[in-house]
């Protein structure tokens, strides 16, 4: 994974997020949307085959949200790691 | 929370529930596990000998779909070895063949340098020869991911279903209608009275809620449960399947919250 900032801002953050697809992005998105602070959070594939995806935030304050979203993404994998541990 | 139970498991087979995330994360875990978990398959071929009848192409392409044994801790992936893709070892496994006619040639007729990188199942037949004709070929297999192509992938008809909550209200006559118009057969007449008794085959066709007269039947579908069922090629078993997805998927995550947490202090 590579990230590559587009545009930065106080209230505004634009990526692109290499090398990556629906599986990772979709996710972040729908964990962004949970969070009240973010007013806007999309992403999008400029081409199916050769594009790469474009992420946008637009809240109080993108980059906190987004470590946010990628932690508690982290916890439930976590979660699941260790009960499977277990089995 | 996130919780996972597993109903049934073999070491080809595997049915699992998650509960606790949304359907987004079960989708993201049902494309992690078609494409971001690796396997070793033949991706290279060295044919010194082929008198039999058919192509080399085609004979290339059939040893690269069967499925090999993986062992993911013992192998890198090609482009991330040490040897920098040169085809090392620890990167690469060379299978041989060499066999003469007349017999029909089976997968586990290969012989491999590793011994624990065999065919997962050796009776996949892959050419018929006749009298007098010879085949004598190396192949090479390398780790790759599903996305590159579908020999890489482990996972056979991986996909999940929602689990609802069906509830029967008490304005339920028991007239018995919905146990017969049920393709699936989730309820049953239990003296008289209508119970659910199989909710996890419910397909959610609503045919109980069109027929019932009383409106007894209420079908909540966002219930975040989610049933998984998947199959595996044999080349590891269902369970580590789901570990390295979940493992993939926390990685990546893990990279990227911490590229985040860097741009956050400029
Ligand atoms: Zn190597």
């Amino acid at each position: 994974m590579e990230v590559k900032v587009l545009n930065i801002s106080k209230d505004s953050l634009k990526l692109e997020i290499r090398g990556e697809n629906h599986t990772v992005l979709n996710l972040l998105v729908h964990y962004l949307l949970k969070d009240d602070s973010v007013e806007m959070a999309k992403y999008n594939t400029p081409h199916p085959l050769v594009g790469e995806p474009i992420l946008e935030i637009i809240g109080e304050n993108p980059v906190k949200s987004v470590i946010k979203a990628g932690k508690k993404i982290l916890e439930d994998c976590d979660h699941l790691i260790t009960q499977l541990n277990e089995v | 929370m996130a919780s996972i139970q597993i109903l049934e498991i073999n070491k080809l087979k595997v049915k699992f529930i998650i509960e606790g995330v949304s359907e987004v994360f079960a989708n993201s875990l049902r494309r992690a596990m078609i494409s971001m978990v690796p396997t070793l398959a033949v991706d290279f071929v060295d044919i010194y000998m082929n008198s039999g009848l058919m192509y080399d192409e085609v004979l290339a392409h059939r040893i690269g779909l069967i499925p090999l044994k993986t062992d993911l801790e013992k192998y890198n992936l090609k482009e991330k070895c040490t040897c920098s893709g040169e085809g090392c070892p620890s990167c690469q496994v060379s299978l041989r063949l060499n066999v003469e006619g007349p017999k029909t040639v089976y997968s586990g007729d290969l012989i491999s340098d590793d011994p624990d990188t065999i065919p997962a199942f050796d009776n996949i037949p892959i050419v018929k020869l006749k009298e007098g004709q010879q085949l004598m070929l190396e192949a090479t297999a390398r780790l790759g991911f599903g996305t590159e192509h579908s020999k890489y992938q482990a996972v056979c008809g991986c996909g999940y279903k929602i689990i609802p909550e069906i509830t029967i209200e008490d304005s339920c006559n028991n007239c018995g209608k919905c146990v017969e118009e049920c393709p699936r057969d989730v309820f049953s007449s239990n003296n008289g009275t209508i119970e659910v008794t199989d909710i996890y085959s419910c397909s959610l066709c609503y045919l109980c809620v069109k027929v019932c007269e009383e409106n007894a039947i209420q079908i909540d579908e966002n219930t975040n449960r989610f049933l998984f069922s998947f199959e595996v090629d044999g080349s590891m078993t269902p369970l580590k399947v789901i570990k390295v997805a979940l493992n993939q998927l926390k990685e990546r995550f893990a990279e990227f919250t911490e590229k985040m947490e860097k741009l956050s202090v400029e």
